[in-house]
């Protein structure tokens, strides 16, 4: 009966102790992420879209050698050049990465030895039209200009991602 | 307003009936929009317990999500599971929707303004919260399913359990206000918070409240309804608005045994400066939250456990909180 009694007291003891802990959680801010009007700022080196990298007079650094093309597991990359008569060097003429094939493994960016190649944060790429997704040499390289980490070393020193300003932004 | 309807000439019958009826409009449409407002509290509430905002897209603070989740299941098809015990499956909403409604013809919304001011006030009390067994037990038997029938069983077992204990505290308020009329009850506790019932019956207090969390199937008492080992219990074959009724009811439910331990024990509308319902309003919301509260600390309680609760703690204490208060009575005089 005691111990009854005792047992019912603990019982309740341990329900107002519960109940002051989420009274003192109802008057902490909420941690909720207001998405899409507020987004959350994602690492350096989040996987968003591949983006293909420019050098200091804005030249694309891709020398056209195949190698990411040739790693990507589900080959979504597509790239044709030719080689140009006078300087002896091949230049890129379609560079398409489908993003609705892409896996976003990066395995492109480890394969790149060139550092032509970088995971960019854009992760925003949902549209109503297919063929927009297709993305374009162009439109590669210029989500790679957009760049405001460094653009060089980015296997070692950038974990394989640039970051561009402004956050993921609707395409 | 008898009055006014007096003045057209009409049989003074008539005039008791088409106000009895216009009463009873008025109160299912004040549970209809206080049931929107309380949806609206305890999605709001368990929110920011759990350290988010809840509702806050359709509408400032989130205000137009109950209207949305209700033209929802209005517009949901309507399911009749094909096993199903026809006659008794379409009357079970009915019967909850009257009883919770039922319940409320003796609440107090002012000193001396219930729809009907009963005689008998704590005994309807007490009878009416049995029609909710027989409201469950329909649901859970027609619906030609086991985990609806265990649902309902398990709720009807719960509900009688609960009820004895809960009379036995109305009956020791009886003893304290000498009195079965809620407006005698209100009016011995007038005259400042120290005649309030809640010091003297403190116990009574607790078993009531404890009771009245199981009797309106809230957590943790919240057994029949759990979603994750029932499926929804009794609910689990009632589809949009069959079900929103049953949902419906049970905030009414809830809102009347706040409403009534405000009555009991917190002196009901009654205090300074403010109009007397706005006093019952304050001291109602202040128990449902603190109901909405419980509900999101603390876990389940196992059957058995809840069952040995109802059965072997609150019914002893109710007999003591009846020993304690004879004497008191006697001692006050």
């Amino acid at each position: 009966m005691l111990r009854g009694l005792a047992i019912l007291f603990s019982g309740l003891r341990t329900a107002l102790i519960g109940m002051a802990v989420t009274l003192r959680n109802m008057f902490r801010p909420t941690v909720t992420i207001q998405y899409p009007e507020e987004q959350l700022d994602v690492p350096l080196g989040y996987r968003g879209l591949p983006v293909l990298l420019s050098d200091e007079e804005g030249n694309l650094k891709c020398v056209s050698c195949h190698l990411c093309e040739r790693a990507c597991p589900v080959d979504c990359i597509e790239i044709q050049d030719h080689r140009d008569e006078q300087t002896r060097r091949k230049v890129v003429d379609v560079f398409n990465i489908d993003a609705t094939w892409c896996m976003y493994c990066g395995l492109c960016v480890e394969a790149c030895p060139f550092d032509a190649l970088a995971m960019s944060d854009q992760y925003e790429l949902a549209s109503y039209d297919l063929p927009s997704l297709v993305f374009t040499k162009e439109q590669l390289a210029e989500i790679g200009r957009r760049a405001v980490t460094p653009t060089v070393n980015i296997r070692e020193t950038q974990n394989f991602g640039i970051k561009t300003g402004g956050g993921a932004r609707r395409r | 307003m008898y009055e006014w309807l007096l003045g057209t000439g009409m049989h003074p019958s008539l005039a008791n009936v088409i106000l009895g009826l216009a009463k009873a409009v008025l109160i299912i449409t004040f549970l209809a929009t206080s049931a929107l407002i309380l949806i609206l509290m305890e999605r709001k509430v368990a929110g920011r317990i759990q350290n988010r905002p809840g509702p806050n897209r359709l509408g400032p603070g989130g205000m137009f999500q109950t209207l949305a989740d209700a033209i929802k299941l209005v517009s949901k098809e309507d399911i009749i599971p094909s096993g199903a015990d026809k006659a008794v499956y379409l009357l079970a909403p009915v019967v909850i929707m009257a009883a919770s409604t039922a319940l409320w013809v003796v609440v107090p919304f002012g000193p001396s303004t219930a729809v009907q001011d009963l005689n008998i006030g704590l005994i309807y009390i007490a009878a009416v919260t049995g029609i909710n067994v027989l409201a469950f037990l329909m649901a859970g038997w027609s619906s030609n399913n086991k985990w609806s029938l265990l649902g309902s069983m398990r709720s009807a077992a719960q509900l009688v359990s609960y009820e004895v204990a809960l009379v036995l505290s109305l009956v020791a308020i009886g003893m304290m206000a000498g009195s079965l009329k809620l407006s005698d009850i209100i009016a011995a506790q007038q005259g400042g918070i120290q005649n309030w019932f809640i010091f003297p019956q403190m116990l009574g207090f607790i078993i009531f409240f404890i009771a009245g969390l199981a009797e309106a199937n809230r957590a943790p008492f919240d057994l029949p309804e759990a979603e994750s080992e029932l499926v929804a219990g009794y609910n689990t074959e009632y589809s949009g608005f069959r079900w929103a009724v049953f949902f419906l009811a049970e905030y009414a439910n809830l809102m009347v045994f706040s409403a009534l331990t405000a009555t009991f024990f917190l002196g009901g509308p009654a205090g300074p400066l403010l109009p007397p319902i706005v006093w019952f309003f304050i001291k109602t919301y202040a128990v449902i939250f603190v109901a909405m509260w419980i509900r999101w600390t603390l876990p389940r309680i196992r059957i058995d456990h809840l069952m040995n609760l109802g059965w072997y703690v609150l019914i002893p204490l109710a007999l003591i909180n009846l020993g304690w208060t004879g004497l008191y009575v006697l001692w006050r005089g």
